[in-house]
Order: structure tokens, then sequence, then C-alpha cells
């Protein structure tokens, strides 16, 4: 008895915690669904109001007047499912690799891997620039995509995933005389489910947002997606910033609607492994 | 346990090309790393040599590079701004890491439990990641301002003098490290959320056949074998935190960019803004290299504390 | 990379008109300018237009960086169509700060535009490193006619003796001010025969502790302390952009002009303006009493409050305010030289420039063009920005690019924070513009 009430106490502490901290979370989202239905008077205020004057839902209307928005929709999905479905496999199948076989080389071959990450993408852009120009890629899907299919991040995340599984399985399917292909696709795959859903979420997230690529490679409206579309809302001295935001709210809201959805995965098990 | 020992010892064997097996899975292997590494190959490997030799260049960018040496490398080390910016990127990491483990770890742990509205809070905690900068910015902007903010309001009332947050760069430190707190812990929460989940049910019901109670199975199962999540987190924290540039530009764009550059806003700001591309790509080596000491060094650590299946 | 002084001023004359300044050579005659033209090194015979273009279908790209004024473009590019049925050009959009790095990259990579958008201070350090094809081919009788635009602007875009682009727009820089908060305090507005003296005194009185300030000290060259200087007859940098002059005298007084606002709190301080960028909310909200700024903000400002109105800015030993201006401009290794000399040309002549102006966005820079723009929005006395034309000063673009300007921002920054003693303030701009200058 006492110990369920001290389990509600501490779980009203935590919701208190949690409110507070996650109003603060919330507030930029707010306060962009508000500003996104503002006239465009209310957006001179030193101290941004979080109801506008009057709801103008001409806002999100203007926004497919102003943009091929539409266009950009399908480009961003299209480009995104594509980059996921490449990073996910490739990167699963090198972390399986890197995490369960045995090869000469291997650490160094992965470390090297990693270098990828510690450079700052801005010094790179150039180069791999000409390798796009060389290759005819310039205002190509394939310019979009290819390039980015090759995650070090996610072969490193992976990586630790299939190290955290049991090796028995691995020495069992062995003595099973399966091939490691096999091993890698029938029980490592499964097993990392969830890390796997998690990784394609977090590509398909940064895929919908990625900008400075897409911005350098893509000059046209037939290729471009929509974080590079959103130019086409922001003026050189002004910007209408209701109108910014309805664009940014409607490219952003599959994005909410898919975690809604993902965040499901990660729900079972839950009674077993729950602190309790 | 027999056959996996003798395994291992054929496999140790195999380096020298010994046997059929070791060699067969030496074959799998380079097979099934091809494709990132050829992509990796092309599309980074190249431009990061390319790179490498224009760091031995004077290069504007928009005419052809002039061969300087390690004139780029020499002015490194004299250069007050470069040591000024490594300083403040050190300032904004190290906090940055060891509260973001911390938080997000916490996060995932609470919400990985039977607690009411879980979908929601988690919904609320990832929005930072989904929303567009511009909100974040203009936001944070706003909750800073020294003069209309309300976090100055609320000190004013309770007669604490008004920071400048973002104008000194005492403040600013802190300032930013905050922002960055605040949109990175729903990202690594995610990534823990998957590691609690891929942690074995099998291991719990033993443990609770066993009598083991709740904090016993928590610091006994739950945190060892978090470890490999915790490490990779810890890992790409410090690479990304090094790297620090498009939070402090977007949300200080006037303010703190010229009080508190990080690394690679200098050298955003002398390649692309001041013509000087060979001498930013010496930076952004410098950093690669640092960066690299730290990730090794980790790599070392980690056998004595990442536990691993 | 040397500058050729005497062919410069030459251009000038050529484009000086009556809009021409500081005691150029006022050459009225067209048909001298047209004989002068035969002589440009690189420059064909008057008149022999040969771009080169031959009626084949081509797709021409066209970078910019502004969104507010794609629909003007949308109709120049209808309206050159029905000339060049053949010619599709493609424009694209990008922010400002990202136009640079993508356009960088474009050029290191050997892609990018055709045709893009160029401003002063990116002039120089292009032409000189040849990126930019010239436009003198087009230049002549029936093609673009350098005279009819300010000659400032004509300099600017002029590089070692060869003219790399024709102004499209140009904004000059003028004192916006809140009648409301003019009339609560009980001071007269603004008029044109204010000088620094009435402005502090304004200022004074306009300011309450806590807001609003009287005086919105931007910190901005062009919208602020380089007016002031010019103002002063001080100087801003050598005419072989090897030494920055900020430390002069005149200079010196001037900034010290302005500093006195920070110190005295009749501006906001440079931390709330940091926090609240005075263009975008702390004047339209109406925390700020009188501000100088570009010709482009007028609309904002109109819109934003009617009780908003413009004046031209107060005279020190004499007039004088920035002008600006954005060119089209050619990529040199473009593979459309041909399409892309008649585009440019077509958007340096007049049809182009008074669809520019109808879209009511930026000044069109022709002269004679600049009615439809003052007419869009009557409730302002826009004319003062035509006017200022008269005694205006280009931006001062040495090829090393804008660094040196960045550096002075960076000391003023600083200064006017109270973070070293305000004596410091032009000799330590001076220096770390120099660094600049020299590396």
């Amino acid at each position: 008895m006492t110990s369920q009430r001290s389990h509600r106490l501490r779980n009203l502490g935590l919701h208190i915690v949690l409110l507070t901290t996650g109003t603060i979370f919330l507030l930029p989202f707010v306060w962009s669904l508000s500003t996104s239905l503002k006239p465009l008077s209310d957006l001179f205020q030193v101290t941004p109001s979080l109801i506008p004057s009057e709801v103008r839902w001409e806002n999100y209307r203007d926004v497919f007047v102003t943009a091929p928005f539409g266009r950009f929709y399908m480009n961003t999905i299209f480009v995104t499912a594509m980059r996921t479905i490449g990073q996910v496999f490739i990167a699963s199948m090198a972390a399986f690799a890197f995490s369960q076989l045995h090869f000469p080389g291997r650490d160094a071959l992965f470390i090297v891997l990693l270098t990828g990450l510690m450079v700052p993408e801005q010094v790179l852009i150039i180069p791999r620039y000409v390798i796009m120009r060389e290759f005819g890629w310039i205002d190509s899907y394939q310019g979009l995509i290819i390039p980015l299919m090759f995650s070090a991040f996610g072969a490193f995340l992976l990586r630790q995933f299939f190290l955290g599984i049991p090796r028995d399985f691995l020495e069992a399917a062995k003595l099973e005389g399966a091939n490691p292909f096999q091993i890698y696709w029938q029980i490592y795959v499964p097993l990392a489910r969830p890390a796997l859903t998690a990784f394609g979420f977090l590509v398909v997230l940064w895929s919908w947002n990625e900008f400075l690529w897409a911005l350098i490679v893509t000059n046209r409206t037939d290729t471009q997606v929509l974080s590079v579309g959103m130019a086409l809302f922001q003026g050189e001295h002004f910007t209408n910033n209701a109108i910014l935001l309805a664009a940014a709210n409607l490219a952003t809201f599959p994005l909410l609607v898919l975690f809604l959805f993902f965040q499901r995965q990660l729900v079972e098990g839950i009674t077993l492994s729950g602190l309790k | 346990m027999v056959v996996a020992s003798s395994l291992a010892q054929v496999r140790r064997r195999g380096r020298f090309g010994l046997t059929v097996q070791a060699r067969s899975e030496a074959r799998w292997g380079y097979f099934l790393v091809a494709p990132m590494m050829i992509g990796f190959a092309v599309f980074s490997l190249f431009a990061l040599l390319a790179s490498l030799v224009l760091s031995l260049t004077s290069w504007d960018v928009l005419s052809s590079p002039k061969w300087v040496g390690l004139d780029n490398y020499a002015r490194l080390f004299s250069d007050d701004q470069f040591r000024t910016a490594l300083r403040n990127t050190a300032l904004i990491t190290a906090p940055n890491v060891l509260f973001r483990m911390i938080f997000s770890l916490g996060l995932a742990l609470a919400l990985n439990t039977d607690i009411r509205f879980r979908s929601f809070y988690r919904v609320v905690f990832f929005m930072p990641v989904i929303t567009m900068p511009v909100a974040i910015a203009t936001i944070w902007k706003w909750l800073y301002d020294p003069a209309f903010g309300p976090i100055n309001a609320f000190l004013a009332r309770l007669g604490f003098p008004r920071p400048e947050w973002l104008a000194n760069p005492g403040t600013a430190v802190i300032a930013v490290v905050i922002v960055l707190l605040w949109s990175g812990v729903g990202y690594d929460m995610i990534i823990f959320l998957a590691g609690l989940q891929s942690i074995p049910k099998e291991y719990y019901e033993a443990a609770q056949i066993d009598g083991a109670g709740s904090w016993r199975r928590f610091r006994d199962i739950t945190l060892p074998l978090l470890t490999p999540t915790t490490f990779f987190l810890m890992v790409i924290a410090i690479i990304s935190s090094l790297q620090v540039f498009d939070l402090v530009f977007i949300m200080t764009r006037f303010g703190a960019a010229n009080r508190l550059p990080t690394v690679v806003y200098y050298v955003y700001e002398e390649g692309f803004r001041n013509f000087r591309m060979g001498y930013a790509i010496t930076m952004a080596w410098a950093l690669l290299a640092l960066i690299l000491v730290f990730t090794l060094l980790q790599f070392r650590l980690q056998r004595r504390w990442v536990h691993y299946a | 990379m040397t500058h050729n002084r005497s062919l410069q001023s030459l251009e000038s004359c050529i484009a000086s008109s009556r809009f021409s300044r500081r005691g150029l050579i006022r050459t009225s005659a067209a048909g001298l300018s047209a004989a002068m033209l035969a002589t440009l090194p690189g420059g064909r015979l008057a008149g022999a237009q040969d771009t080169g273009y031959g009626g084949e279908s081509v797709t021409l790209s066209y970078g910019l960086w502004d969104a507010a004024q794609k629909p003007g473009i949308d109709k120049q590019i209808a309206a050159f169509n029905q000339q060049f049925p053949n010619i599709k050009v493609e424009p694209t959009i990008v922010p400002f700060d990202d136009y640079w790095t993508k356009l960088q990259t474009g050029v290191a990579g050997g892609q990018t535009y055709d045709v893009f958008w160029m401003n002063a201070p990116n002039l120089p350090v292009f032409a000189a490193q040849s990126a930019l094809l010239s436009i003198e081919p087009i230049v002549g009788d029936g093609g673009a006619d350098p005279s009819k635009f300010p000659a400032a602007l004509v300099e600017s875009y002029t590089f070692d003796g060869t003219l790399y682009g024709i102004p499209r727009d140009f904004d000059t820089i003028a004192l916006f001010y809140n009648t409301r908060l003019f009339d609560a305090a009980g001071v007269d507005y603004p008029t044109d025969a204010w000088g620094w003296e009435d402005l502090r005194v304004a200022a004074e009185k306009l300011t309450k502790d806590g807001g609003p300030w009287g005086f919105g000290c931007l910190i901005s060259d062009q919208q602020n302390y380089f007016n002031f200087i010019k103002q002063n007859e001080g100087g801003l940098i050598s005419d072989d952009f090897t030494t920055c002059l900020i430390d002069e005298p005149a200079s010196c007084e001037a900034l010290d002009y302005l500093t006195q606002f920070f110190t005295a709190g009749w501006t906001p301080s440079v931390s709330i303006m940091q926090a609240n960028d005075p263009e975008q909310t702390l004047f339209p909200a109406g925390q700020i009493a009188m501000m100088p700024s570009g010709s482009w903000n007028a609309r904002t400002f109109g819109e934003a409050d009617p009780a908003i109105k413009v004046a031209p800015l107060p005279k020190g030993k004499q007039r004088a305010c920035m002008i600006h201006g954005l060119a089209n401009v050619i990529w040199a290794k473009s593979p459309n030289q041909g399409a892309a000399l008649e585009w440019v040309k077509f958007l340096a002549g007049e049809e182009a420039e008074r669809i520019l102006g109808e879209s009511a966005t930026v000044i069109p820079a022709m002269q004679g063009l600049q009615e439809d723009w003052v007419a869009s929005m009557p409730d302002l006395d826009l004319q003062v920005f035509l006017d200022a034309v008269e005694y205006s000063f280009p931006l001062p673009s040495p090829p090393s690019g804008p660094e040196w300007r960045d550096k002075i921002e960076a000391v003023l920054i600083e200064g006017w924070s109270g973070n070293f003693p305000a004596e410091e303030l032009c000799t330590r701009a001076a220096a770390a513009a120099n660094e600049a200058l020299s590396s």
C-alpha cells in the first residue's frame, strides 16, 4: 500500500517536472503555429504575442500561390525515401561486417570512415561539387540522392546495436552453415528492428530538412526540395514571417505525423523493462 | 563456449590468411562493407584528400590556388582568433556533452516506464528537433532579450541584475549551451529509447525469477547493456559539438557570432566571406585532427566501461 | 589588381549626367559619350552590337536573392521572350547569406549561373579574379547606355576600366521618423534644414528611460555611420584601397558624435539592438522615434505604421549619403554568352527598368523611371530618396572584399557597448580594417 502511494507520489513529481520543462519545449512550436495565422500588422511587435489579433488562414493559401509547393513535396518525399532506403541498407550491412566479422584492416577502415564525420561539410562542398559536374549530376535526382546515401553515422550507430546482440546467435547460425549475408539478413536485421526503425526515422528527419547540399546541387524548380524552396518566402530586406512560418509548418507537418506513428514502435517491452 | 573460443583462435590466425574459414569470412566482410566504403571513397574521401592538398595553398575560391606549403599551418599557431574560437568551442562542448548525456538518458528512462501520457511527453521533448530553425531562433532571441524578454523580467522582479545574455561572452556560453541542450536532448532520447528497446527481455525475465528488485535490474542489466548506445552518443555528441555552427549562427547572427565565434563559424567566415579558403580548410583539418584524437581516445577507453554482449 | 584610375574616371565622365556628383565634369552630350566609348579598351565600335547570339534555343540560369522581386522578374522574362522566344530564362532564388556560398562554389566548381545579381562590394572581388564577362559589347547605340544611370553606381560596376554590369536598381538613405512619438514629446518634425545639432537635441527630448528612444544608431555602415563620416567630410578608405582612413580627425569626429547617443542613452544599447532588430521590430513597433535607414525599408515601415514619415538625413559640413545598387552580371565561362548578353542588354533597357518600377519593390536605376516607385506609396515623401542621389557617395569596395567593413563593425560593436574607452574608437577601427586590407 505505502509503496504504491510513494510510487504515485513519485509519478506526480515526475509529471510536474515533465510538464514545466515540456512547456518550454513546445513554445516555439506553438508560437510558429500562432504566427502563421497572423496578419502582417501583428508582426512588428517587440514582444511576440501568442494570440493573433485576427486569424488569417489565407497565409496558408498564399504559400501555394507563391511557390510550387506540390512539386517541392513530391521531390522531398522521393529524395527522402531513396536516401533512407539506401542509408539503412548500406549502413546496416557495413555495421554488421564491422561488428561481427573479422577481416584484416577492419578497425582502420572503420576509423577512416568516421573521419568523414569530423570535417565541417562547408569545406567539402566545392570538391564534391566538382565531382557532380564531372558526373553530369548537377540538377538531377542522382546528384541529390546518391552522394548522401553513405552514412558513417548510421554505420557507427548500428554497429553499436549489433555489438549488443549476444554472439550465441551468430555462432549457432554459423554452425548451421548459414553464410554471413544470411546471418545478417535473417538474424541481425530482425533482432535490431528497434534500432533500424529509429535510425530510419532519424534519416527521414535529417533528409527532409537537409539544406546545404540540396542548395548547392540544384538550381531548377523541378528538382528543388522543400528546405531550399523556403527561399521563395524570404525577402532580402523584409520577410513576412507569417507566410514563411505557414510554409515551414506545412513542410514539417508530415514529420510530426510520422513521429506520432514512429514513437509507438518504442512502446513495446515496457511492461518488463520498466523502472518500477 | 569451447566452440566459440576455438573459433576465435581460428579467426586470429585468419589474419595471416591461413584457414579457409577465416578467408571466407574476410571476403564476406569486404563484400558487405564495399558499398559503404566505395561510396565514402568517391564522395567523401576524395573531397577530404583534395581539401588536404588545398590546405597547402592560398586560395580565394574564385581563381586558381597558389602553392604556399605549410604557411597556413604556421599561421594557425599565431592566430589569436583561431585560439579564441577554439576556446569558445571547448567551453560550449564540455557542458553540452555532459548535460546532454545526463538529460537525454534521464528522459529516456522516465519515458520508458508505464507513466501516463508517455506518448505525449515523447512528442513534446522531440518537438525542437522537428521545429523550423527560424521559429527556434525567434523564440530564444525573445526569451533572452535583455530589455523586453521574460527571463530578465523575471530576474528583475526577484531583484537580480539583468544579464545581457547573448551580448556578453560569459553569459552567451550559458545561453548557447541551454539552446543546444534544448534542441538536442529529444534526438538523443530517441536513440536511448531504441537502445532500451533492444535489451533482450529474457535478461529481465531471468532476473525477475532470481528475485532481483527494480534497482538491481536497472544497475545490473539496463545500465551495462545501454553502454554501447551511451558510447555512441557520447562520441557523436563530441564530434558534433566541436563542429557547432548552425544554431549559434542563426540565433546570434548579430550578437554572439561576434562575441562567441566557434571554430566552424570562423572556417565559414574565412572561406566564404573573406575569400581565404586555403586557410579555412587548414583550420578544418586542425579541427579534424583534434576530433580524431578525442575519438581514438574514447575508443581506447571504451574497453574500461562499455559492455558488449 | 592595380586600378587604372584614369580609365575609371573616364568611365565616370561617360556615365555622368544630372546624377553627377563631386564636381566631375558634366558631359551632357550623349554624342560625346558614344564617341568616347569607341576608345574604351575591349569596347567595340559604338553601335556594333554583336552579342554572338544566333537565335538558337538556349536555357539561361539567372541567380538572385530577393523573393520579393520574383513577380517583377517573371514579367521581365515574359517581355524578353517576346523578342527572344528561344531563350528560356530560369530564375533561381537563394537567400542572401547562402547566395554567396552557392555562387562561390559554382564558380570554383566550374558550373554556375549564366547571369546573376551582383552587389558593389563583391564586384571587384569577382572581376579581379576574371569570373565576370565584360559587357562592353552591348554598350552603345540601341544597347545599354551607362549615361542614363547614376554615375556613382556605374563607377561601382567598373573595374580596371572595364564595365561589368549596368545597375538595375539603387537605394539611398534618409531619416525615417515616427510622428506619434514626436507629437507625444512635443517636438517639431525633422525638415530638410536639420543639422547634426537638431538631431541631437530632438533625440534627447524624445528619449524616455527604458524606451522609447529618440534615435536608432544602427550598427550599419551603409545606413548609419558612413553617412555621418561623409557629411563631416571625413575619409573612409584611400583611393588605392590600401589604407583605411577612418582615423582621420573628421571621421573620428563623426564617430564621436554618434558615440554620445549611446553614452547618453538616446539610442537603444547595442545589446538591445542585437536582440531586437531595429529595422524589423524596434522602429516599426514605435520604440524608436528617428532612424536613418535605406529606401528599401520604406514599404515595410509604411505598412507597419502610417505614423511613420521620412525626411532627408540631417546636414553636416555637407550633405551626404551612401548610394548602392545591384547589377546583372555574366559569368565569364558561361557557355551561353551570346544569349546572356542579350538578356543583360534587355535588363539594362527601358522596358525592363519600367517593369521594375511598376513592381514597386526597388527603385529602378534608369534615370526618369522612378515616378512609379514614388507614386506607389503616396503617404511617404519618397522623393527625398531620389533627391539624395545628387549628393550620394558609392560604397567603397576594395578587391579584397567587404572584410574591412566587417572589422570596423566589430570594433564599433565593442566600443559602443562600452568595452573600451571611446577615444580609442576610430584608431582601433582603422587598425582592424587595415589588418584586413593588408592580408
